[in-house]
């Protein structure tokens, strides 16, 4: 291979994509080196701001263009309660069943020792401070029902022991170890209605 | 043993396995008979690595500990196993893709499935090998790992459970190593052990006793074992919620000093008695392999009879392990089971049995029929 060979560079970039082996990567590069160039640009374009141009919203973790998030920014969302999430796609998820009116918290990660995740690397304080500050009477811990997720809710709901706001978690209609990205709509649904006090 | 049948289903087994760079062997069709298969060559020939395919079909796992670079063939990048099962409510279609780099992929029937529990439920075997002597003189951890296998196998929750609670154990333990250790963080976990510590600790419980009086008579009948075995799981605490949990919080200062959690089913064992002594010290080694026949058999008979179908039974050189007469008594116990077997042996001639047999041999990776 030539030392600035464009396409093997751009293959092995894709690759270190999360799912794309060197046969997917190869696949998906001559798509789009044979395809059209507008579309090739408008990618390329896009890949090269994403960084700038979204930032993590101070409040919540989710992500937007600005220091505030569009649901933090949105006076009609009630600020009493709070749904704490692992990720933005899992906040997506929910957003998408339209019934959960409230703010959410955006973890950015769970707890796991195993590869050396800490609570002090969860936005955690900054719930807490929410908690005092906004009037929150309710979090929701809406975190996947695997050892992860259960632990970092177990965790929030001790941390939280002592404050008055009522904490209870999603309800096991998730199922077993599973990840609410990939959980069906009805059944997230479900989970969220018949959540149980921790 | 339960030979009254109260099995529906017809036995499961497989109808045809291709496998193509999978240890030694070359590539393959193999088209077992229904019942007996002996499986014969010389030392080193590949008759342990075809038994190997075969329980990975099951298992999806080797019986001897080897990681998935080791069952792919040497000049090999993938190792692919993909096998016609029948038996059951439908034939089945199983396909294996082992590769150096990738993830392993799993296809059943045609799709992939949504969790290795979806595979255990459908395909069963036992598999008696000579590495399970452990079981009468080992660890504890054979015998849990034992209960573990059958476990998966008939009870659909049991192995993510497991496998939570065996996170959540190693999440503690390497929390407990930490110099300045957070108690708010270890107690996280507790829930999480003792919630699935119970459902685990109840269900071997549980299987023991069931297994327990089909060892016993086994061991005294099929093998005329000399004095009677006693069988019992001998949990370190009660697999209760709060008893569980209550032992992980009063034993939390020990934990921190020891760097480990001791309380739970992961410290659990089945005790084996020979009159009122522990077989595992105190057995002869003619009494373990015994013991263990009788493990084996009650395995089998249990399988069948949860399931409702005779499970696909593998026998990795056993004769070798046995005397005439108790060779002779397992092959009859075999025979009256009625399920498809697969057994290997530098002696075919050993293998005690005149009909419903089909020979394959084994030569340099090559089988031949
Ligand atoms: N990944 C691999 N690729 C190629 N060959 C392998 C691989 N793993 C093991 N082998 C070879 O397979 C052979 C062992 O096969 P196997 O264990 O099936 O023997 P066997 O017929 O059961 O012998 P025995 O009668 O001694 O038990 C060895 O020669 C070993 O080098
Ligand atoms: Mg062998
Ligand atoms: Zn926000």
């Amino acid at each position: 291979m030539a030392p600035n060979d464009p396409i093997a560079t751009l293959i092995a970039l894709l690759s270190r994509l999360p799912g794309v082996g060197e046969r997917t990567a190869a696949r998906l590069a001559f798509h789009v080196l044979e395809g059209d160039a507008q579309y090739a640009q408008s990618l390329g374009k896009a890949l090269s701001t994403i960084h700038d141009d979204v930032t993590r919203c101070e409040m919540c973790g989710n992500y937007g263009a600005e220091s505030q998030c569009a649901i933090c920014k949105d006076p009609r969302r009630d600020e009493s309660i709070i749904c704490v999430v692992a990720k933005v796609p899992d906040l997506i998820a929910l957003e998408a069943l339209g019934s959960f009116r409230g703010r959410y918290h955006v973890l950015h990660g769970l707890l796991a020792p195993l590869d050396g995740v800490g609570p002090d690397q969860l936005p955690l304080d900054a719930l807490e401070r929410r908690i005092r500050e906004d009037g929150v009477k309710e979090i929701i811990v809406a975190t996947p029902l695997n050892v992860e997720g259960e632990a970092t809710a177990l965790y929030v709901a001790d941390t939280l022991g002592s404050s008055p706001v009522r904490v209870s978690r999603i309800a096991a209609g998730v199922p077993h170890g599973g990840e609410l990205e990939f959980t069906d709509q009805v059944t997230l649904g479900r989970a969220l209605e018949d959540r149980r006090s921790l | 043993m339960s030979g009254d049948s109260r099995t529906v289903e017809a036995p499961t087994r497989v109808v045809v396995l291709r496998a193509r760079g999978f240890r030694n062997l070359a590539p393959l069709t193999f088209e077992p008979g229904p019942h007996f298969n002996v499986i014969h060559g010389d030392n080193g020939a590949g008759k342990s690595n075809l038994l190997e395919a075969i329980h990975y079909l099951g298992a999806l796992k080797s019986f001897r500990g080897a990681k998935r670079e080791d069952l792919i063939g040497l000049d090999c990048d993938t190792a692919l196993l993909d096998a016609t099962l029948s038996g059951g409510a439908a034939p089945h279609q199983l396909r294996i893709e082992l590769g150096r780099s990738e993830r392993r992929r799993l296809q059943l029937d045609q799709k992939r499935p949504r969790s290795s529990s979806v595979w255990h439920q459908t395909v069963q075997m036992v598999l008696f090998h000579p590495g399970d002597l452990v079981l009468a003189a080992g660890a504890p951890d054979r015998r849990r790992a034992f209960l573990d296998r059958i476990l998966e196998q008939i009870d659909p929750i049991y192995g993510s459970t497991l496998a939570s609670y065996e996170k959540a154990l190693r999440s503690r333990n390497r929390l407990l190593k930490e110099e300045s250790i957070n108690r708010r963080s270890v107690r996280a976990y507790d829930a999480i052990l003792s919630k699935a510590g119970a459902v685990v600790g109840t269900a071997r419980a549980r299987l023991v006793d069931d297994l327990a009086p089909r060892v016993t008579r086994a061991f005294e009948e099929v093998f005329a074992g000399d004095t009677p075995l006693g069988v019992r799981y001998l949990p370190r605490v009660e697999p209760t919620e709060e008893v569980i949990v209550q032992a992980l919080e009063s034993s939390f200062e020990k934990d921190c000093k020891r760097g480990f959690t001791a309380d739970g089913p992961h410290g659990d064992d089945v005790e084996l008695r020979l009159h009122d002594v522990g077989a595992r010290h105190h057995g002869s080694q003619g009494q373990h392999r015994t013991i263990v026949l009788a493990l084996k058999t009650a395995e089998l008979d249990l399988l069948t009879e949860r399931i409702g179908r005779v499970p696909i039974l593998l026998l990795d050189d056993v004769s070798s392990e046995l005397d005439r007469s108790r060779n002779r008594r397992f092959f009859e116990v075999l025979s009256h089971a009625g399920g498809q077997v697969f057994l290997t042996t530098t002696h075919p001639e050993f293998i005690l049995l005149e009909n419903d047999r089909v020979d394959f041999q084994v030569e340099g990776g090559r089988v031949t029929r």
